[in-house]
């Protein structure tokens, strides 16, 4: 990030011009195509964008071309320099920070004679770091082009560049799932919600999902529904929003449905970046339709006509399942013109990330989708007013979309009476790091924290002491041991300083540096902050190089307050939760394990000098 | 009106507005610095963050937060400055401390901020980012080591100039602006420098040329193209060193802001110059105009006074002008003057007339004004006052943005008139808003139109007449809301046309016609640009009349931003037409009928006999007619770089035996002169320009002329060498005159425009036939197109640095295509040649050109476009390579 990414020249042979004018005319009179556009130009240029593709891309969409590079240069899945046939992302985040992310880097730098950022001289390998690739169930993990390699140790590592120099190379397509299967199944199968279909259909397959009750939802809402009925079914179940802040689904679409402005959009939030969370692939991997049919639900129930799934860049089987149901669904007439026979009309198109967390941001999603930096709007106003094209959106997680179709079916009571008065309903839990089983559950909320762990996770594994856990993703605060019985809701846990977020938790064993993991954690934000407003622009990497002064040994205790002191102005004064967010897990860690920065203070850290 | 406290001070403020508006009406300061009057607020420094009672916890920023009955805000609390100080101490990590030897040292926004909130130590440390300076840029240097990040310069040059030529890069604290790692290629109106708080953008030209402190500021009114743009000349020990315009509206083009260079080029015409022995020989004043006056006489007493022919300047004040003319028709006797906008914006003039009428205001108070403010109408409105004709059909561009559909018909915008470009831009902000661009090529209003026409070179008169056919066929009942006659006829014609034949004369497909009638159909408030490429044709005037009779179809000029939109080419192209230069019309376009009334003030009646018009007296000349004017007086301008078919008008000029050139720059014209007479430009005159939208602009003399005089000064010399003094004590002196004789000028001001808006008008048309036959251009593989490119007005800003740096050589545009069939890159040479003429010419590569149409510039003396013309600024040409 910190060099300067000068477009390297290279004459496009006359197939490839060919090619990206194909693109371009394609794609290029649908609003907002520009980052797919980009995707397909990189792939016609063999992993990269050289100076003159970029140019004839400026050209052929008539966008001037300094605006098309600060565009491509927002996301990091995009390459000015030329990289190899096979890019090795190596997941750098926090998860896989914890499971020892940085030995596999040194394996893998000392395997392929190359240094992260380099591309080995046969041109088949570009190793890179990247932020959470959303499979923290495998940590340590890769992904090379669109396959992920979990559970990383020396001989894998080895073992896979073997058969990729062989030619022996995975087919993303061809896999069942991105990783494994989910760790257990604690409902049965009449009250899950989101996993019912998990690993009983085939998830190319209509057929299977209209068999096991799929689309009648859908069905029953716009054929004996009226709008108000659905929204006030989804108030009833009190389900709130999934993707980490929980603001009731119901009520936000209650505020919208009146508008008068048209068209509306349903935007589902699948750019899944929150390191730790790894819940929406399951769903988006093993029941896709479920995705489209609450989204199409949404769009009946606020009046929209089109909906935009924007799905992070890295999750390539995602999009496949997705693009494959969209087709069949449309084919079928679930989705399109009329359907059942109504006049509800509602088409859905995938959008595609390329490589930015903050793009998780709702408004930033919508200037993505847009096909622009992905800055977060400053709200007010919000998307329920001013969203997508300046329409009315409702943005949801996919989380939360995909609850709607079982809320339709056994109504708005049925899924209250699941969960606590706080947090209504089932959810998907995440447990990952020093923990014996990572994995994923679909729960009712309220399970405590030290179930999920124990009982779902396998314990701390090693027979290791549980020494932190931080609670629902990056964002969010770290608790102790005592504080592991509280319940999984959003209150319960706010009042102990941490968070549901997006129901993960991050287990560190006693063998972890606190400081360490914050320094991580702090690294990811100076990297993924969108550089719009000046606190997190400049406060994030403020922060970071304290954390660096601190760890290195040569801090003070009054770095130790000015973190402090940055944190505030940054929970102050910053335009989104990006920046609000590092307070909290300083704050928690420098109260609770200020053993931890006092070691490093005094240089006496033994953890991190193993 | 919204209820609100601001510290506890209640105070009203409008709805809709924000906190730091409210607060900035009611003269409280809230420090900021991303926000900028010019553009949107966008919010993302928070310095101006304020505690909002009620509202959510944290503090919000003022520049986008909305005023509400009730709150109560709370500017300066200590917590408040605590985070402006802590945020203005993140700016300040590395910036560096090069202050001294910055040129925004005295003005910069950040120095003032830290100043401001009294911070002495910054004791955050973060890394360095990586040097990205841009130093090979031209005329724009970045400093990325100094940037703030505010976004203002990304924003203006997307939101106001539409040009988007820059952006951030990267992303969180590496964020950088940017132009994608490759040098600048933008219009370089070096807006984004204006807008920059502090030194990361920096004018070239004005590198190390002053301190902010050291400089004077003189109101002007930029001379390059018809839009008049206010600015202030800064001034350094006489030179000026930059222009600046206003914080709310900072936009200049690159000539604007650039092109001063004229005023201090070396090229400047700096004393007095006569014919002697074949040589122009520098000699005094005196000798000079007496040279002048008895080269006049002789030629007067064989020819009489219609032997002299005068030429009037668009560049030069309406007060020279207005002299000018009153030169010809008093001293000498006259009517013989025009000016060159006879071949180009007085077609304008002449097609709206026929359609609209020509103005006439009656009903004015008789008495005049004895003691009017200086340059202010001295007439005034009675109850029954009343004006017609066509200047009240005419857009001016400040409601431009208040239209709802625009077409665009041959005319590119932003090198011709940049002020109408930034209004499209604001109208663009609006989302029902429609632009329709129709030109044979490619223009930047491309990108923002949601339809686009390319026509065939010179068929904008059937794509009109199509425009209005497809209108009657998609509604039969169709009639025009302006009063109009001849609308039976009209429609009868228009239900005969094919809209098929259309389409395959113009090249624009049937479902575009229709889509774009539609679209201009819907509208509440139309208005139709139109420009050089469609008036410089040897048919421009039927043109004019093709789009004014689609105006009247369409037109409703009570609604704002409604009305036709000519480009005028020159700063006083306008003005150069309302005070008379033109053989048939008296000041402010009054009959020469009308003369009883000038003969009043001017002591003597001006004749009725109508002088020749420049083409008629050109050909006179030419042909060796009997009564073909044998002498020019010609007030600068270079005829033979602008007309069409230059070796044609050389020749001619050769023919004359007497030439007097009134000018600033040696051009290929004054090389012909037998005298020439240097005079000021703007920055060194005061006076009044009339711009496109007939707006009156003032501009004030800001450095000495040095030894060259303002151009009515050097005319009245003039005249008392031939024994009938004019007098006037000063520009002032001369306007007050001028305007007791121009009733069009009524309640004129500088910064109004004419027609006075408090005027009722009688507003009615006539439809006029138009014929669509095809121009009439010769023999060749390519359609020529002789047009104006970004960066120039006519030759004038030739002889400017800043403009040369940019745009310096003249190219032929060619497709890639056709340059592929002709075996040439950029840069090749081509000859070009056609019936008149061959030049040979580098090639420039340009996809907006479409399959057999090239382009040249017509502002460059070597080679000259305008030597392959004939009679229009279209002509067939043959290319070969080499």
């Amino acid at each position: 990030m910190a060099e300067i990414k000068k477009p390297v020249s290279a004459e496009l042979t006359a197939e490839q011009v060919k090619s990206i004018q194909d693109v371009c005319q394609q794609l290029g009179p649908v609003k907002g195509k520009l980052l797919p556009i980009l995707h397909a130009v990189q792939d016609i240029c063999g992993n990269w964008l050289p100076l003159e593709a970029l140019q004839l891309v400026a050209k052929e969409l008539d966008i001037p071309y300094g605006y098309l590079y600060g565009v491509m240069s927002f996301y990091t899945m995009f390459s000015v320099t030329p990289r190899g046939k096979y890019i090795i992302r190596l997941c750098e985040s926090a998860p896989c920070h914890v499971m020892g992310a940085e030995n596999i880097q040194e394996v893998l730098e000392e395997e392929l004679g190359i240094k992260v950022g380099g591309t080995t001289s046969d041109g088949l390998f570009t190793l890179e770091h990247t932020a959470c690739l959303g499979t923290c169930e495998v940590s340590p993990a890769m992904q090379i082009n669109e396959v992920v390699f979990g559970n990383l140790t020396t001989a894998k590592v080895k073992e896979i560049l073997e058969n990729y120099r062989a030619g022996k190379t995975v087919d993303y397509r061809s896999l069942a799932r991105t990783t494994i299967p989910p760790l257990a199944y604690p409902l049965p199968a009449e009250e899950m919600v989101l996993f019912p279909n998990l690993d009983q259909i085939n998830p190319m397959s209509l057929d299977d999902y209209v068999a096991r009750g799929g689309y009648e939802s859908l069905k029953k809402a716009v054929t004996s529904m009226g709008q108000v009925d659905v929204i006030n079914e989804v108030k009833t179940a009190n389900i709130r929003g999934r993707g980490g802040a929980g603001f009731p689904a119901g009520l936000k679409w209650s505020f919208t449905q009146p508008s008068p402005i048209t068209p509306k959009y349903i935007v589902c939030n699948a750019d899944e970046g929150e390191p730790g969370t790894i819940k929406d692939r399951y769903i988006m991997e093993g029941d896709p339709h479920r995705v489209l049919e609450g989204m199409a639900i949404a769009g009946y129930a606020i009046g929209a006509s089109h909906g935009y799934i924007y799905v992070r860049g890295e999750y390539y089987l995602s999009m496949l399942r997705l693009q494959n149901a969209i087709d069949q669904a449309t084919a079928k007439g679930y989705l399109g013109k009329n359907i059942f026979g109504t006049d509800f009309s509602f088409t859905i198109e995938i959008q595609t990330g390329g490589g930015a967390y903050v793009c998780g941001e709702e408004t930033a999603l919508i200037e993505s989708i847009e096909g622009k930096r992905g800055n977060p709007r400053v709200k007010p106003p919000f998307p329920g007013q001013v969203g997508v094209w300046g329409k009315p959106t409702i943005v949801n997680n996919v989380e939360t979309l995909s609850s709607i179709p079982v809320i339709i079916a056994k109504g708005g009571e049925w899924y209250k009476n699941k969960g606590t008065e706080d947090a209504a309903g089932t959810k998907i839990f995440q447990v990952v790091g020093h923990v014996n089983k990572p994995g994923v559950i679909e729960a009712n909320l309220g399970m405590t924290v030290r179930e999920l762990i124990e009982k779902y996770g396998g314990g701390v594994r090693g027979g290791k002491k549980f020494k932190a856990c931080q609670t629902g993703g990056a964002s969010f605060g770290f608790i102790t041991e005592s504080q592991l019985d509280t319940p999984m809701e959003y209150k319960a846990l706010g009042a102990i300083d941490g968070a549901l977020g997006s129901g993960t938790m991050l287990v560190m064993d006693e063998d972890t540096c606190i400081v360490d993991v914050v320094k991580c954690i702090l690294y990811f934000f100076q990297h993924e902050s969108c550089g719009f407003c000046l606190p997190c622009r400049r406060g994030t990497r403020v922060l970071y190089d304290l954390i660096c002064k601190i760890a290195d040994g040569k801090g003070t205790e009054a770095d130790m307050d000015k973190m402090l002191k940055v944190g505030q102005v940054m929970l102050d004064s910053a335009n989104c939760a990006l920046a609000m967010s590092p307070i909290f897990f300083i704050k928690t860690t420098m109260e609770r394990y200020r053993d931890d920065y006092l070691a490093h203070l005094n240089g006496t850290c033994s953890r991190c000098k193993k | 009106m919204v209820n609100l406290t601001i510290d506890g001070k209640a105070i009203q403020a409008e709805e809709g507005s924000t906190i730091l508006q409210a607060a900035q009406a009611h003269g409280m300061r809230i420090p900021f610095l991303c926000y900028h009057p010019a553009i949107k607020a966008i919010g993302s420094c928070r310095i101006c963050v304020v505690e909002v009672k009620p509202g959510p916890p944290r503090p919000q920023p003022a520049c986008t937060t909305k005023v509400a009955e009730g709150m109560e805000v709370v500017t300066n609390s200590e917590k408040l400055q605590d985070i402006r100080r802590e945020l203005v101490k993140f700016m300040l990590i590395n910036h560096p401390l090069d202050c001294p030897w910055c040129d925004k040292g005295g003005e910069c926004e950040l120095q003032n901020l830290t100043h401001e909130l009294g911070i002495a130590e910054v004791d955050y440390e973060a890394v360095r980012k990586p040097i990205n300076n841009d130093f090979d840029s031209k005329l724009i240097e970045r400093y990325n080591t100094r940037c703030v990040t505010c976004g203002r310069c990304v924003r203006v040059c997307k939101e106001r100039v539409g040009a988007s030529a820059i952006n951030f890069e990267n992303r969180a604290y590496f964020t950088d602006l940017g132009s994608g790692q490759v040098p600048l290629n933008c219009e370089f109106c070096g807006t984004c420098i204006e807008v920059c708080p502090v030194g990361a953008l920096i004018n070239k030209l004005f590198k190390y040329g002053a301190r902010a402190w050291e400089m004077t500021a003189t109101p002007a009114i930029c001379q390059f193209c018809g839009g008049g743009c206010d600015y202030e000349v800064h001034v350094k020990d006489g030179q000026v060193k930059r222009v600046r315009r206003d914080e709310g509206n900072p936009l200049l083009c690159v000539r604007g802001r650039f092109g001063f260079g004229v005023i201090s080029s070396d090229q400047r015409l700096k004393a007095p110059l006569i014919k002697k022995g074949g040589q122009l020989v520098e000699v005094s004043w005196d000798e000079a105009l007496d040279f002048a006056a008895q080269g006049l006489m002789q030629v007067m007493a064989k020819g009489g006074p219609s032997a002299i022919y005068g030429i009037g300047s668009p560049r030069a004040t309406n007060e020279s002008n207005y002299v000018f003319q009153k030169f010809f028709r008093v001293v000498l006797g006259t009517n013989q003057i025009d000016n060159p906008g006879r071949y180009n914006y007085w077609r304008a003039v002449e097609g709206m007339a026929q359609v609209f009428g020509w103005p006439e205001i009656d009903g004015l108070n008789p008495e005049v004004l004895k003691y009017a403010k200086p340059f202010h109408s001295t007439l005034t409105l009675s109850e029954e006052a009343k004006g017609k004709g066509f200047p009240f059909v005419m857009g001016q561009t400040a409601k431009l943005k208040e239209a709802d559909a625009v077409l665009v018909i041959g005319a590119d915008v932003t090198p011709e008139m940049p002020p109408y470009g930034w209004a499209l831009m604001e109208a663009l902000q609006k989302e029902d808003f429609r632009l329709i661009v129709a030109n044979p090529r490619k223009t930047k209003y491309d990108r923002y139109a949601h339809k686009k026409l390319r026509y065939r070179p010179g068929t904008e008169r059937a794509l009109v007449l199509g425009l209005m056919a497809a209108m009657v066929a998609a509604n039969p009942d169709l009639a025009p809301q302006l009063p109009a006659e001849g609308w039976a006829a009209c429609k009868e014609i228009l239900q005969g046309v094919s809209l098929d034949d259309i389409a395959k004369q113009t090249g624009v497909a049937v479902a575009d016609l229709q889509a774009a009638a539609a679209t201009l159909l819907q509208a509440q408030a139309p208005a139709i640009i139109f420009g050089n490429d469609l008036l410089a044709q040897a048919n421009g005037k039927e043109n004019v009349v093709a789009v004014a009779n689609l105006f009247l179809l369409i037109g409703q000029p009570a609604n704002a931003g409604s009305g036709l939109y000519p480009i005028a080419e020159k700063n006083n192209t306008h003005g150069v037409c309302d005070v008379g230069v033109v053989p048939n019309l008296l000041p402010g376009y009054q009959p020469l009928a009308a003369g009883e009334k000038f003969g009043k003030i001017w002591n003597k009646v001006p004749s009725t006999i109508p002088g020749l018009t420049l083409d008629e007296a050109l050909t006179r000349l030419e042909n060796n007619a009997v009564n073909a004017p044998q002498a020019f007086y010609i007030l600068g301008g270079d005829m033979i770089r602008q007309l069409p078919n230059s070796q044609r008008i050389r020749s001619i000029l050769q023919k004359a035996r007497f030439i007097v050139y009134q000018g600033a720059f040696m051009t290929e014209v004054a090389k012909l002169a037998d005298v020439i007479l240097p005079v000021g430009v703007h920055a060194e005159v005061n006076g009044t320009y009339t711009n496109t939208d007939g707006r009156l602009g003032q501009t004030r003399a800001a450095v000495s002329a040095n030894g060259v005089r303002p151009g009515w000064q050097i005319i009245t010399a003039l005249s008392q060498k031939l024994d009938q003094p004019l007098e006037y004590a000063s520009a002032e002196d001369i306007f007050k005159e001028m305007v007791s004789l121009m009733p069009i000028y009524v309640g004129l001001q500088p910064g109004y425009r004419w027609p006075c808006p408090d005027l009722k008008a009688d507003i009615k048309g006539t439809f006029v036939p138009f014929s669509v036959e095809p121009e009439a251009l010769g023999e060749g593989d390519f359609t020529l197109i002789v047009g104006k490119t970004m960066g120039h007005s006519g030759s004038f800003t030739t002889f400017a640095a800043g403009p040369m740096i940019v745009n310096g050589t003249q190219t032929l545009q060619i497709n890639a295509e056709d340059a592929g069939k002709l075996g040439v890159a950029a840069g090749d040479t081509v000859t070009v040649s056609s019936a008149q003429g061959r030049i040979a010419v580098p090639v420039a590569v340009n996809d907006d050109l479409p399959a057999g149409v090239v382009f040249l510039a017509d502002h460059f003396a070597e080679p000259l476009a305008n030597s392959l013309t004939s009679n229009s600024n279209l002509c067939r040409v043959n290319i070969q390579k080499g």
